[in-house]
């Protein structure tokens, strides 16, 4: 019995999760009050995205070195759908984005994000395939390679989203080295905590998670991120009652 | 949303990935979907190495701030080629002694020496973190820093554990720091399916 209800657990909770999402995307379509608490590092990138395009800098997004096979994999789709919302953005800039990661599927994905995003701007003219740079395939040459180009092109923010080791406060000290602002966040605990030290703006936990409500990415979105609090509050309680009964010797 | 092809395909590949974990006997469909996606992988990581020399010629050809760093890694990228070359000639494999020479003599020294700059950085961000980010937040960061510093340090660790308060030790570094890990990586596996769900449903598409 408990192996068929251990069984089933996987696919319920994956169903109720997509119902979440639906349900919250169906009742929210229309909905234009904000329904998120404020998130300093989103509301930085924006501010930032909007004073790079004005003043002709750069802007630097750097996917880490996680690749997609794998669960690592989420922290760079987040990225990618960052880079989008910041390319359409800064699609009248002098200076387009440019963007580093560590495996050459990231690679491929950002040019492919880039043309897509330039694409549905109107202004395909300004894709550029070596915007989208593969910087090393270990953790530190990737970091490396990040800092060069850092150091070339002195962007005036720097978004580090993607799954990276501790190697990443080398990138976040070459940032703000540069002058730059850094916005980070990683699925990596280490990195989390490398980044609450290193980064001006850290991403923490599922914060990373929520960038696309804060950069305008749609209904879609937010509805996801309603399913992820719930559940997280579900989930929370069924830690603490599973707690206690541990505790009481009732379990 | 707008259908498209490399949805469908993007969206089949996800659901055999996803199939295979709660049905064991798709266990094989899974296997073959991430064999082909570890194939193409590959590839795209010869394209990658491709753009890599592609953007450092470019920046060595027109000359931007910062070549000089293009051309010694133009040059590193020759050095394997020539050590693998030299290996296939001498012993018939494309991996032996000149390539591990390379590997051992230039590669790790080189990473060991970041590593070792990573320390120094880290140091410096957290006195730095103080100066700004002087919150309650920070400093309970700074504290614990700190604490478990202490704490697991050789001399400290025997010492609490000869008044049998090691304890005291597990309960910084195993107790409280577990208790924020879960609730950490509770967030991140919570993200990670929300950013799966939407990739399956088309609403994010990085493939274009």
């Amino acid at each position: 019995m408990a192996d068929i209800i251990s069984f089933l657990l996987g696919p319920i909770f994956l169903l109720v999760f997509v119902t979440l999402v639906g349900v919250f995307w169906f009742t929210g379509r229309k909905s234009t009050a904000r329904e998120v608490r404020d998130l300093s590092p989103f509301i930085r990138l924006r501010r930032v995205v909007g004073l790079a395009v004005e003043a002709g800098t750069r802007l630097h997004v750097s996917l880490g070195w996680g690749g997609l096979i794998g669960v690592q994999g989420a922290s760079a789709l987040v990225g990618l759908s960052l880079l989008d919302r910041i390319a359409r953005a800064a699609s009248i800039s002098d200076r387009p984005p440019v963007v580093t990661a560590g495996d050459g599927v990231l690679v491929t994905l950002s040019q492919n994000t880039l043309r897509s995003a330039y694409h549905a701007m109107d202004v395909d003219d300004q894709y550029d395939p070596q915007a989208g740079q593969l910087s090393g395939v270990s953790p530190f040459a990737y970091a490396a390679g990040a800092m060069t180009l850092m150091q070339a092109e002195q962007p005036s923010a720097n978004a580090l989203i993607g799954h990276f080791g501790s190697e990443v406060a080398l990138l976040a000290e070459a940032g703000e080295r540069n002058g730059g602002v850094v916005i980070a966040g990683s699925d990596n605990i280490a990195a989390q905590a490398v980044l609450y030290a290193a980064a001006h703006e850290p991403l923490i936990g599922e914060e990373l998670y929520a960038g696309g409500v804060y950069l305008g990415a749609g209904a879609a979105h937010t509805a996801s991120l309603k399913a992820q609090d719930a559940l997280r509050w579900v989930l929370s309680v069924v830690l603490i009652v599973g707690a206690l009964l541990k505790l009481m010797g009732m379990w | 949303m707008k259908f498209s092809f490399s949805w469908l395909v993007a969206l089949l590949a996800g659901l055999a990935v996803l199939v295979g974990y709660f049905v064991p006997i798709l266990g094989w469909l899974q296997e073959l979907v991430v064999q082909v996606a570890v194939l193409l992988a590959s590839f795209a990581l010869l394209a990658g190495i491709f753009n890599l020399l592609g953007v450092h010629w470019n920046r060595v050809d027109t000359g931007k701030p910062g070549s000089g760093y293009s051309i010694l890694l133009v040059f590193s990228f020759i050095i394997p080629l020539i050590t693998a070359g030299l290996d296939f000639w001498f012993s018939g494999r494309p991996m032996g002694y000149w390539t591990l020479w390379a590997f051992r003599y230039i590669q790790v020294p080189v990473e060991a020496s970041l590593f070792a700059l990573l320390a120094v950085t880290l140091s410096y961000a957290a006195a730095r973190m103080l100066s700004r980010r002087l919150d309650i937040p920070g400093l309970v960061f700074f504290v614990t820093i700190f604490l478990v510093l202490l704490l697991t340090s050789p001399y400290i660790s025997v010492f609490l554990t000869q008044f049998g308060l090691g304890g005291v030790r597990n309960l910084f570094t195993q107790v409280l720091a577990a208790g924020g890990t879960r609730g950490l990586l509770l967030g991140v596996a919570l993200g990670t399916i929300a950013t799966g769900i939407r990739i399956l449903m088309g609403v994010d598409r990085p493939y274009g």
